[in-house]
């Protein structure tokens, strides 16, 4: 084949296609850096080359700090606790139970519809005075906090909403995982005498360790991209308590227009999930076990 | 080194209605080394798996030694077993792969140590211990297993197809260790197998099951000897036996051709038909051009023996010959054999004629 | 397993919790609905009211009547839908050049892929709306495409999908004469149809379901997603005391469809997701 046919062919099967992702990825990535070392209001035309002012600037500000700390709650205790559930649904939804995908279907519901939407109907259910969840906390005598009205618990709030929202998700990972465990090593520790609990040791938690190492790294990926709930339930008040990074980010870029600090923070934002990102690849490497 | 005793066992699974295992019935003394042997589906694993307790016994009685288990949890079985796909856990070394059991039990580390050692020493695994799973080949896999059985000093040893992911000759040299094994333990040994060679050289008793029966029950020699039905002779042995037409009349075997075998050492009932069943070394071809007259379609030289492959009457018949002998294809070739050597078997069971006197000997 | 009779007490508990498990996790669904079929008195009445006295099925028309659920509806399905097909022409055609093409920097390519894969798109955000302002495509539906039809999440499952196809068929293809279009059409694509349809179906849930980007991109009523639509619905009726029962309407409509879908298409979900080790 001439080397000109060749050329044709990858052009028609890779260059072309491959213009939308360098328009709207590749090159804004790069741009997005570049910007990050500047002063751009998006209104104005010109700009100039700060450097790493808008570095400096986050780095000494309360506010970053804060959403940092956001973040980082933020995603530990959506990302755990997802996790936990997501087995333990897993676990519950053995194969060979009847009317499993029902349940399955059940539990994975909450991933399919709109955060948007799911987050209008949380806010209903946590309003302080005549929503569902305080009313119900009532009647068995239980304290009523004020959810998303109060600096204290609003972002644990937007919390247990994104757990509802994904443990399905995670759910399904695990029973994938669960069903790949071959049957004979359940025989084996039954055989030997093997509790429940040293069952779930030995073999459970070891073995769908792969998957509980992806699911991790990609909940928190996640957690840190999380906006939607934060924008209708908060918009990352009371007092910027639930005001994380990227929350912080689009308030930066798109209400006040500082694109140069904004960029700075999506910077920021990039690393980190690098960081977590390359984690898995290097630590998957060592822990496939087969 | 426990007695098994089966008494009138059946299994039927939850949602089907048919029964895998039809009133199975078998004594195994202690130290014996039993395998069960048959196709694919014959219920010879799902036995195994009653006796692990890893199945439910839908009706009959399991006894072990002088106590009913059918209800018994598979730990308290004092059973060890090991399995096809060796069941190894991938995230555990050798070491640990061998001290499951112990460690579930909560044994000493001291202990622990000390048993999987020995176990090693007897395995030759010695210098694996550190390895995982997937770093071991085949052959190591399984002693790992066979590792996890010995610690246990279980009375009784469980192995399902052991060696049938292992290729050809690993599967001869893994056939002796685990037979130098048994006569060094002298662990009672229940051996699940669909290879009746495995059957022929490491059984001291072979139960044979067909679609949930047993077929018979008998000494590698008495299997292939005597086999009490049809399934068995065609099943044991290779080449299968050849199975001919006949009939009997005034105790003379006629074949359907109306050829005259001989005269029956013992005495029949006249009988319109029969299966007549010769095994391969028990033909041979003649100079004479009389007999059972056969056309080759196939030869195969197997190194010591010839096997020659042809019809006769319409029926499939192999010999087995000294490869001395110049055989080719479309050659016609004359057939004689002893009638002290045929099997005869009813055509409707499928039970050997010559059964009633066996089990009177 | 041994206990195939595993005591029906156990196997009744196991099918107690899962119930109340499901029940929990859709509740909110449910509430939903329930409230959506209440009067304003009913949906504010504590001690709380769990159902409607009379279900106001008026409360459907009223919504309607204050902003043009339908419309933004369509707007969603119908971007979603173009998006996902102009991703899986796209994509299909990369993952081929990746798996079947021997060309220099195609390692570097796919890493390139692979990272972008990791990296959040929030982060393209500035320079992207920039881009499309400039292309004058502010405000458009045809910008909302436009931005989203580069699917790396499609490109990297559909190149595991191919790369399991088997080499021996590609070659026998190759050998009677199939160029690389045939190849890819004929070959590659129906036998990876499984993981093509899952791609696309969680494809245009999450197209279906986004809010930030598109948000940041139409401007006009007539142009709104479900999503974005919706919020607007919510922050300009939520401070009316009386129009709660109509955002919980609100609501209900604008997951009907993807409930629907999901009902009718559950089994690819569940049994797609799980399998093909898809990111969310």
């Amino acid at each position: 084949m001439s080397r000109l046919k060749k050329s044709m062919k990858i052009f028609i099967f890779l260059g072309i296609p491959l213009i939308p992702l360098i328009v709207f990825w590749f090159i804004p990535m790069i741009v997005s850096l570049w910007l990050s070392l500047t002063d751009w209001d998006y209104i104005s035309p010109t700009f100039n080359y700060v450097a790493m002012d808008n570095y400096t600037y986050a780095f000494t500000s309360d506010d970053f700090y804060q959403a940092l700390k956001n973040t980082v709650i933020f995603g530990v205790f959506t990302v755990i606790p997802t996790i936990i559930i997501g087995l333990c649904l897993a676990l519950l939804l053995r194969e060979g139970l009847k009317g499993i995908t029902f349940f399955r279907s059940l539990m994975f519901s909450p991933w399919i519809t709109p955060m948007v939407a799911m987050s209008i109907v949380w806010a209903w259910i946590y309003e302080p005075d005549v929503g569902l969840l305080n009313q119900v906390l009532g009647f068995f005598h239980l304290p009523q906090p004020d959810w998303l009205h109060s600096s204290k618990s609003a972002l644990w709030s937007i919390i247990i909403v994104t757990v509802w929202k994904n443990a399905g998700w995670a759910m399904l990972f695990y029973s994938d995982a669960l069903q790949k465990i071959p049957r004979d090593l359940y025989e084996v520790s039954e055989l030997e005498g093997a509790s429940a609990w040293q069952r779930l040791r030995t073999i459970v938690i070891p073995l769908v360790s792969p998957t509980t190492l992806f699911l991790g790294i990609m909940l928190a990926i996640e957690s840190i991209q999380a906006y939607d709930q934060i924008q209708v339930m908060t918009q990352g008040g009371p007092s910027g308590s639930t005001r994380t990074l990227l929350y912080m980010y689009y308030q930066m870029a798109f209400e006040q227009f500082n694109m140069g600090q904004a960029t700075a923070i999506s910077t920021i934002i990039v690393v980190i999930t690098g960081i977590l990102a390359l984690t898995m690849f290097y630590v998957s490497k060592r822990w496939v076990h087969y | 080194m426990s007695k098994i005793k089966m008494k009138h066992i059946k299994k039927r699974y939850d949602d089907k209605n048919d029964y895998v295992i039809h009133d199975f019935n078998l004594n195994i003394e202690e130290n014996e080394f039993i395998v069960f042997v048959g196709p694919s589906g014959c219920g010879k694993s799902t036995t195994l798996r009653m006796i692990a307790g890893l199945e439910s016994i839908t009706s009959g009685e399991l006894w072990m030694d002088d106590k009913l288990v059918n209800d018994v949890e598979p730990k308290d079985r004092d059973i060890a077993m090991v399995f096809q796909n060796y069941a190894l856990f991938p995230h555990y070394n050798v070491f640990d792969n061998i001290a499951f059991g112990l460690k579930m039990q909560k044994h000493k580390k001291q202990f622990i140590k000390k048993r999987v050692e020995e176990a090693a020493e007897i395995l030759g695994l010695t210098d694996y211990l550190k390895r995982k799973p997937k770093d071991l080949s085949g052959g190591q896999r399984q002693r790992v297993a066979l590792g996890r059985a010995i610690v246990r000093d279980a009375h009784i040893f469980l192995m399902d197809e052991p060696l049938s992911n292992l290729d050809a000759k690993l599967r001869i040299q893994m056939r002796k260790e685990i037979i130098n094994l048994h006569r060094r333990l002298g662990t009672t040994t229940i051996y699940v197998t669909h290879d009746q060679t495995e059957a022929m050289t490491m059984a001291s008793r072979i139960v044979v099951l067909n679609g949930g029966y047993i077929e018979q029950i008998g000494t590698p020699e008495e299997v292939y000897n005597t086999p009490a039905t049809k399934f068995v002779a065609e099943f044991m042995g290779s080449p299968p036996m050849n199975f001919l037409e006949g009939s009997i009349k005034n105790n003379q075997l006629i074949l359907h051709t109306g050829e005259v075998l001989g005269n029956l050492p013992t005495t029949f009932n006249d009988l319109e038909k029969v299966d007549i069943g010769i095994r391969a070394e028990n033909l041979t071809v003649t100079e004479e051009k009389q007999g059972l007259m056969m056309t080759v379609n196939h030869v195969e030289l197997m190194g010591a023996d010839l096997h020659i492959h042809g019809v006769v009457n319409g029926k499939e018949i192999t010999v087995r010959e000294d490869p001395k002998n110049k055989v080719s294809v479309n050659d016609t070739l004359f057939l004689k054999t002893n009638v002290e050597n045929v099997h005869l078997f009813d055509v409707q069971s499928g039970k050997s004629l010559f059964e009633r006197e066996k089990v009177e000997v | 397993m041994k206990n195939n009779t595993e005591s029906k007490g156990f196997k009744m508990s196991l099918y107690i919790a899962l119930t109340v498990l499901g029940i929990l996790m859709v509740f909110p669904l449910i509430w939903m609905l329930l409230s959506a079929l209440k009067s304003p008195d009913e949906i504010f009445s504590v001690p709380i009211k769990w159902f409607p006295e009379v279900a106001q099925w008026g409360n459907f028309q009223k919504t309607l009547d204050l902003a043009p659920f339908g419309l933004y509806i369509f707007n969603s399905a119908f971007t979603a839908l173009v998006i996902v097909i102009f991703q899986f022409i796209l994509s299909c055609m990369i993952a081929y050049a990746l798996t079947q093409m021997q060309f220099k920097g195609r390692a570097l390519v796919f890493n390139l892929i692979l990272i972008t894969y990791m990296l959040p798109a929030e982060a393209t955000y500035v320079p992207s709306y920039t881009i499309i302002a400039k292309m004058g495509l502010l405000d458009t539906l045809t910008g909302v495409i436009i931005s989203n039809i580069a699917s790396v999440f499609t490109i990297f499952l559909l190149r595991q999908a191919f790369m399991q196809v088997p080499k021996d068929t590609i070659e026998a293809a190759r050998a009677y004469g199939a160029n690389d279009f045939t190849i890819l059409w004929r070959v590659m694509i129906p036998m990876s149809k499984s993981t093509i349809f899952v791609v696309s179906l969680i494809s245009f849930v999450k197209m279906y379901n986004n809010y930030l980007w598109p948000s940041l991109i139409v401007k006009s009523e007539e142009n709104y997603l479900i999503t974005v639509g919706l919020n607007k619905f919510f922050t300009s009726q939520g401070s009316f005391a009386d129009k709660w029962p109509l955002i919980m309407t609100a609501n209900v409509l604008s997951v009907i469809p993807l409930l629907i879908l999901f009902i009718v298409l559950h089994k690819w979900f569940i049994k797609g997701i799980g399998d093909t080790g898809l990111k969310g």
